[in-house]
């Protein structure tokens, strides 16, 4: 019984504990069978006292605490240790120096298991991997060195993760993320990774059905760093900066100023501009068309114009936007650990601040805080703390480039931020006459924008204020039998300011709007102050969790069991505002009439001042109880379940049939334990088979029909609301059924290790959008439990240690991944062909994939005018309407999925001496995108050139050599729609990049008596190398393609990090 | 060992019943979110002034007294927006401002279903609040089908009308049910059933123009009736909506101003509403009168400065009621006047006509005399204010339909380019087509080609 407790005891916390007597006894085991180890090497505080433990792994010590001990064992890894504690005998886990990779614990945020131990699906990245790399948050770190989870920047603009491709349509894709076994709430890209310890992603049923309803999209699950008992006192400081080159923007597609100018020239002729210039809403005009209107006017000769027009064709906006907006990012973090622990509790410390500004000098401060206990109270209770901090101050940056606009147009890229003095030059937002109006009237207040100014006037700070408090307890009621009890508890607040000074535009333009002109006076209505919008955001969340875990091995029957009970609450509270007339100096305020309405300035249309006050409040609850047990036998067999029942809040307004139960079964299969299984060339096999359920919840669902209020009427202030939801009986969970197959092997000595693992998510009850006749009224589209889909594939881990002998060491890892959702029903009406083109929509046609590439059949040009031909009804068409608005989905191509088929890193270690290389690799294969090319409605309307105007057809015979329309007005939207989304500009999206590179140096170890070993590392990292090779031919890169954002830049850092 | 074990156990127990509690799962997951159960969910339902203030605007821009300049059609681009002012057949599905005329009233349709269903079901106490709603729901529901009809539908015809296609009547929540186009006779039996429901339970006043009030439902009564050539009660219900107001005398206004009327103190507005905005409708740059249309007002008109300003040679409107851009489609004292000037005269009461002529034409001219009007002259004098005086009101459509039923014979041309485009009295795309994707979608019967 007592050795029990104890083994229980060790599995969990780790501690070691000896007795104060003359003589210490101690036993070397190992980690795994837990048998004693004979023949191990125990040096006693590097002294060259040597003693070798017995044939049970006993040995025999005469000293008294503290002192240090160090194994060696030719199978087993050197430990050290520090003895400090004065109880019953000492004992030595020893881990095998052949499992030395496999040997790790995941963590699902319920409990710990040994990973061979288990039947599901785990990818675990080690402190050591995940930190080569430097700076960025926790999850962007992860695409590059997990195992089947990639991030997807084509249809989410942020980058969304997603474990094994997709389990869902419409509801949320994101993973769950658990920071220290509960849900994070806050902003995740707060958290320090310096902190991290290390992560465990559950990707099947097994790994995930004990998160229940919210794990449908797989969990990753973050693990702090924390003191043991009998650590000794570990001291780590980090610092490192790091610079990143400035985004490449100049390749950003655009028309040239020239070209640009010449479509601007034409339009004018044709009499495009007659209903701006005669606008009485003033709008503004582009240079070009402000100079011909003053060449029509006769205000300026011809030779003039061209003289202008030369100038304006030689700029360069992208130029601009480099010089005066962009800068190379920097870094700078500083963090600085201790951990340690004494005689019953260990504890872990933290500090960071990190300070970034990037390309576009954006300023973010952070501050992180941590404390972290651990009391061991008696044999059979354990109490343990944390808190954790993080502030953090963001400000504003510059325009970047595309958020200057000219009235709703794209910017025209002749335009000019600075002139050849470096005068800050102006952009127009109404036009040039009407400004020279208010002007010589000198009543108004300067109406014009200065971009290069306008930013310095604006100042925008966001703070963010977090703090974790974890609090946990843990009774042993029996050997085999704790009771724990953890609670977390989040404070997140989120403060925004944004000051608009009197001077900015925003102000003077909000002012101008309002003035009332009477008999050459003005009165103002908004006063000429600042206006500041802030708005402030609380959010808590309470997490109560009790637990029974059950333990217990009887001969060769080991059972583990838990069972247990949760709630959790999340609060959200927002408040938003804007003050107007304030002055800085002495912060009073101006008072205002909402609820009147003025005439506008220009307009004489009569507009409510906007009144930015609004709240919000929302409250989501959950309730869950799980259950989990396996069962080992002998250590060849396994089986597994889990059992969660899940209920929320978030279904309906009324509770009803809220309760889900979701579950879980698998088995495992050791065959390399098996008697039979004798081949020398393999050293480990082990079979293991999951099934399971997880779910999905869309919060913003409900069973009744329901309305939002959203604000006010301010006609009659009277508050107005939307259908947030329409009526539906039967929604209910998604739900998400993972088959997994895996095949764990260690060959050669454990030289290779491979994982393997086959999947297929079925996913039913999906929430789909169905189409709508509009004319019930519901708008058109509803979202019902109308899908289900399938995802299959496999995840290949492949860990090869090629060399290993003495000073040089050559590792390499490669993850390899497949996979492919398939929607298997889709209650879909609609089969016009527009409504599939978009491939960031999804699509949601049976036997294709989610996101999912279509395209019109394009046929060529036509070799007398340069239309675009396609098919309509199997003939050649240039009728764009039909092809457009009437091609049925079945006239498309397929083109094929749109998220990767397959994917994966490539990562080779070096070791030499006290040198590390890492380069890792990263790549995507098998999707498609499509290329961005001219739309003529978009560059007449918007502005939005493309450089393949350039190569449009122009003259017969042009056909030949190009596939680009010839340019036509008025702009026939159809057309250009028709050829935007034709399968000419279809691209194959394969590609394979340069991820990171990390180099190393390790100092030489300096013993200081006092200190202990210090151990220094100087280390030299590059971020987003670069693609090494593509498919495409336009130097395209298919993960950030953008009209407006570059790729991300490389980043150098270098640092070094101290460990004593 | 045994009792620590039962205590601990009990308690685990305890705590798993405590959180299956169903109070704690009661809870509002969004404050902002609510059933629609209660008054104030149903006015908020029906108090967002995009929703309840737009009227289709289909039909305007297909009615002729809009023209646009070849340089502006060009630069319009949008091709349902060419295909109506055009009167070509096409596919109606390029909704260049988010939404058309269709979806919009539909939707705001399925509000006002909402609120009858649940007033229908409501247990609280039916105070003056609960009739008020109640008639806004029905006067709002009444009003959309009626503008839809005038659009979507052919001229109402009574002998014909339970052959005419219809709307598709809408008139429970339940989103499921399928859409099938009623007969013309069944749409406009329930516009006036509706409508009449409403003028039973609004209040005589209002606090805002916005909200419809006794009168403004029997305006839209009167305005249903003339569409369907019902004078009798056309009549009936202009003259009990005229009770007690009058027409406003444009001698008080400014006519140099750039919009002369407001919507705050318009005493002609009875409903405030607007048509949706089409860029084409816009009269800043975009939508200038036709010639010919401003051709009909003589000098000592004082719409002909009251209403237009000129831009170009060409001549735009500047005459909305509500003062602004956006055309005024609402009940106005103007409107119902000359329903009931038209249909005295329908019933044969000449000099009731003559009188109500007189006064009007005081109020809209400098000096105008119709001492030595012959009847007929009377009659095309009526006829002609009328289409002086509405404006882009989302009427004109619906009038040169009714009027070729009796042999008007308006016919519509357009030359763009040198290519004619004409719409003859009486043609079938005088209704105009259902978005064809509503079509496809529905399976609802198009208008007839």
């Amino acid at each position: 019984m007592k050795i029990i407790l104890t083994n229980i005891v060790f599995l969990f916390i780790i501690c070691f504990v000896t007795e104060v007597v003359g003589q210490i006894k101690g036993r070397a085991i190992d980690g795994d069978t837990r048998q004693g180890v004979s023949d191990v090497t125990i040096l006693i505080n590097g002294q060259s006292k040597v003693i070798k433990t017995d044939y049970q792994g006993y040995f025999m010590l005469d000293l008294i605490p503290p002192f240090e001990i160090f194994t060696k064992h030719i199978s087993y890894i050197d430990t050290n240790i520090l003895v400090i504690n004065d109880s019953s005998i000492l004992q030595i886990e020893l881990q095998h120096k052949s499992f030395e990779l496999e040997r790790v614990e995941v963590n699902t945020g319920y409990q710990s298991i040994p990973k061979e131990r288990s039947t599901g699906s785990f990818t675990h990245i080690s402190n050591e991997r995940f930190e080569e790399q430097v700076g960025g948050d926790i999850l962007s770190r992860l695409p590059a060195i997990s195992n089947g989870l990639i991030a997807d920047n084509y249809t989410n603009s942020q980058g969304r993760l997603t474990i094994r491709g997709l389990s869902t349509i419409r509801g949320s894709k994101e993973p769950l993320i658990i920071l220290d076994n509960f849900p994070y709430e806050g902003e995740i890209r707060d958290i320090n990774p310096n902190d991290v310890s290390d992560i465990t992603i559950l990707k099947d049923a097994a790994a995930s059905s004990i998160w229940g309803v919210r794990a449908g999209n797989g969990v990753i699950v973050i693990t702090t760093k924390k003191g043991r008992l009998g650590d000794k006192l570990k001291v780590n400081a980090t610092v490192y900066n790091s610079i990143g080159q400035r985004p490449n923007i100049m390749m950003l597609e655009t028309l040239q100023s020239k070209d640009y100018i010449s479509v601007e020239e034409s339009l004018f002729e044709r009499g495009y501009f007659n209903s701006a210039i005669n606008n009485r809403m003033k709008p503004p005009l582009t240079p070009i068309v402000e100079l011909l209107l003053l060449k029509q006017n006769s205000l300026i000769d011809q030779e003039t114009y061209e003289k202008e027009k030369s100038k304006l064709e030689h700029y360069d906006v992208r130029k601009d936007y480099l010089d005066n907006f962009y800068r190379p990012s920097y870094n700078q973090q500083y963090f600085y650990s201790m951990m340690g622990s004494g005689k019953r509790s260990s504890w872990t410390t933290s500090v960071g601040y990190d300070n970034n500004t990037s390309n576009t000098f954006e300023r973010l401060e952070r501050f992180t805080l941590r404390f972290q206990n651990q009391w061991q109270l008696s044999e059979r209770f354990n109490l343990g703390g944390e808190i954790y901090f993080v502030g953090t101050e963001r400000h504003d940056g510059r325009p970047s480039y595309g958020s200057i606009s000219q009235d709703n147009k794209t910017l025209y890229p002749y335009a000019q931020f600075v002139d050849e003095k470096g005068i800050p030059t102006s952009i127009s937002r109404k036009s040039n006459s009407y400004l020279q109006v208010i002007e010589e009237e000198g009543l108004l207040m300067d109406w014009t924008y200065y971009p290069l100014k306008d930013y310095q006037l604006n100042n925008g700070v966001r703070k963010g204020k977090s703090t974790v408090i974890n609090a946990n307890a843990r009774y042993s009621i029996m050997p085999a039998l704790n009771i724990s009890a953890r609670y977390q508890f989040l404070t997140d607040n989120r403060q925004l300011d944004r000051i608009y000074n009197n001077e900015s535009y925003f102000v003077r333009n909000i002012v101008n709007s309002f003035s009332q002109i009477k008999d050459n006076q003005v009165e103002y209505i908004v006063p000429k102050g600042s206006i500041l919008d802030y708005s402030n955001g609380i959010g808590v969340t309470h997490n109560f969790r009790t637990q029974l875990d059950y333990s217990k091995t009887i001969d060769k029957h080991e059972i583990d069991a838990l069972l247990g009970a949760e709630v959790r609450e999340t609060k959200n509270e927002n408040k938003t505002n804007r003050i107007y007339g304030l002055n800085e100096s002495n912060l009073s305020v101006a008072n205002l009439d909402f609820a009147s309405q003025y005439p506008n300035i220009i307009t004489g249309n009569l507009t409510n001042i906007q009144n930015e006050l609004s709240l919000a409040s929302t409250n989501i609850r959950f309730v869950s109880t799980f259950a989990n047990a396996a069962y080992s036998y002998d250590r060849r067999y396994t089986i597994s379940g889990s059992l969660r029942r899940d209920a929320t809040n978030l279904f309906g307004l009324k509770s009803r049939d809220k309760w889900n139960l979701l579950w879980s079964i698998g088995g495992s299969w050791n065959i390399s334990h098996e008697d039979f299984f004798q081949i020398d060339q393999v050293d480990f096999v082990k079979l293991r088979a999951t099934y399971g359920f997880s779910g999905n919840v869309d919060p913003t669902m409900s069973a009744v029909s329901t309305i939002y209020y959203r604000g006010v009427n301010q006609h009659n202030n009277k508050p107005y609301a939307r259908f947030q939801n329409y009526y539906n009986p039967d929604l209910s969970w998604e739900s998400i059924s993972t088959t997994n197959i895996g095949l764990d092997m260690g060959l050669f000595r454990n030289k290779i290790n491979i994982t393997a693992e086959y999947f297929l998510k079925a996913a039913n009850n999906l929430f789909g959008q169905e189409v709508m006749d509009p004319t019930a009224g519901v708008g058109d589209l509803i979202v019902k439990n109308i899908a289900s889909m399938n995802t299959k594939g496999f995840d290949i881990n492949i860990l090869s240690r090629n060399i290993s002998s003495g000073v040089f060491k050559w590792d390499t890892e490669w993850n390899l991944s497949r996979s492919l959702d398939r929607i298997k029903e889709y209650y879909l009406d609609q089969s016009l062909a527009r409504y599939f083109i978009n491939p960031r929509v999804i699509a949601g046609i049976e036997g294709r994939p989610v996101y999912s590439l279509h395209s019109f059949e394009y046929i060529g040009l036509d070799s007398e005018n340069g239309n675009p031909i396609g098919l309509y009804q199997g003939e050649h068409s240039t009728s764009y309407s039909n092809i457009y608005n009437r091609s049925l989905l079945e006239d498309l191509i397929y083109e094929g999925p749109v998220l990767p088929v397959w994917s994966g890193s490539f990562g080779n270690m070096f070791t030499y001496k006290n040198v590390n290389l890492n380069i890792r690799f990263t790549y995507k294969l098998g999707h498609f995108f499509r290329k961005n090319s001219i739309h003529y409605a978009n560059l007449y309307q918007l502005g939005k050139g493309h450089p393949d105007f350039v190569d449009r057809w122009q003259s017969p015979g042009d056909e030949m050599s190009t596939d680009i329309p010839s340019m036509v007005y008025p702009a026939i939207s159809t057309r250009d729609n028709f050829y935007v989304h034709s399968a000419i500009l279809t691209q194959k999206a394969d590609h394979l990049r340069l991820q990171y590179i990390n180099l190393s140096y390790q100092l030489n170890n300096a013993k200081i008596s006092k200190l202990g070993n210090i151990k220094s590392t100087l280390f030299f990292n590059v971020d987003n190398v670069g693609i090494i090779w593509r498919k495409n031919k336009y130097g395209i890169d298919p993960d950030y393609y953008s009209e407006t954002i570059a790729p991300p830049s490389k980043v150098f850092s270098f640092g070094i990090k101290v460990n004593m | 060992m045994r009792n620590e074990m039962k205590k601990i156990l009990s308690l685990t127990i305890f705590s798993f019943l405590f959180f299956s509690c169903h109070d704690f799962l009661d809870k509002k997951p969004d404050m902002k979110l609510s059933e629609p159960i209660s008054l104030e969910d149903f006015h908020a339902l029906m108090n967002e002034q995009s929703l309840i203030q737009t009227a289709p605007s289909e039909g305007e821009i297909s009615a002729g007294d809009l023209y646009l300049t070849v340089e502006t059609l060009e630069s319009l681009n949008c091709e349902t927006e060419w295909d109506l002012y055009l009167w070509r057949d096409g596919p109606m599905t390029q909704m260049c401002y988010g939404t058309d005329g269709w979806r919009q009233s539909y939707q705001a349709i399925y509000n006002y279903n909402t609120v009858i269903e649940g007033l229908k079901k409501y247990q609280g106490v039916r105070n003056s609040t609960y009739y008020d709603l109640t008639g806004e729901a029905y006067f709002l529901r009444g009003i959309t089908y009626l503008e839809l009809a005038v659009i979507f539908g052919e001229a109402y015809d009574q002998s014909q009308a339970a052959q005419q296609l219809g709307l598709p009547l809408r008139l429970s929540t339940d989103f499921n049910e399928k859409s099938i186009r009623s007969n013309l006779s069944n749409t406009y039996s329930n516009i006036i059933s509706d409508l009449q429901i409403a003028s039973h339970n609004l209040p005589t006043l209002s606090k805002s123009k916005m909200r419809p009030t006794k009168a403004a439902a029997l305006g839209a009564l009167a305005r249903a009736y003339l569409f369907m050539g019902d004078f009798e009660n056309a009549k009936l219900y202009a003259d009990s909506c005229l009770i007690s107001r009058d027409l406003m005398d444009y001698k008080d206004f400014d006519i140099e101003s750039d919009y002369p009327f407001s919507r705050l103190d318009n005493e002609e507005i009875i409903f405030e509403r607007y048509l949706l905005q089409y860029m084409s409708l816009y009269p800043e740059g975009y939508a200038n009168v036709d010639p010919l249309l401003y051709s009909m007002y003589e000098d000592n008109d004082i719409r002909k400065k009251l209403y237009f300003k000129e831009s170009n040679g060409l001549y735009t409107f500047k005459g909305s009621y509500g003062g602004s851009f956006s055309n005024f489609a609402g009940i106005a004292v103007d409107e119902i006047y000359l329903i009931l000037l038209e249909s005295s005269f329908e019933l044969g009461e000449i000099n009731q006509a003559k009188l109500l002529l007189k006064n009007f034409m005081n109020k809209r001219y400098y000096d105008a005399s119709i001492e030595y009007f012959s009847d007929h002259q009377i009659y095309e004098r009526i006829l002609y204010e009328r289409r002086k005086q509405l404006l882009f009101r989302g009427t004109r459509f619906a009038d040169i339909k009714r009027l070729n039923k009796k042999g008007a014979n308006i016919s519509l041309k357009r030359v763009i380019r040198d290519e004619v485009f004409t719409l003859p009295p009486n043609d079938p795309r005088f209704t105009i087509l259902l978005p064809l994707d509503i079509i496809q979608l529905s399976g609802m019967e198009q208008n007839k080609r």
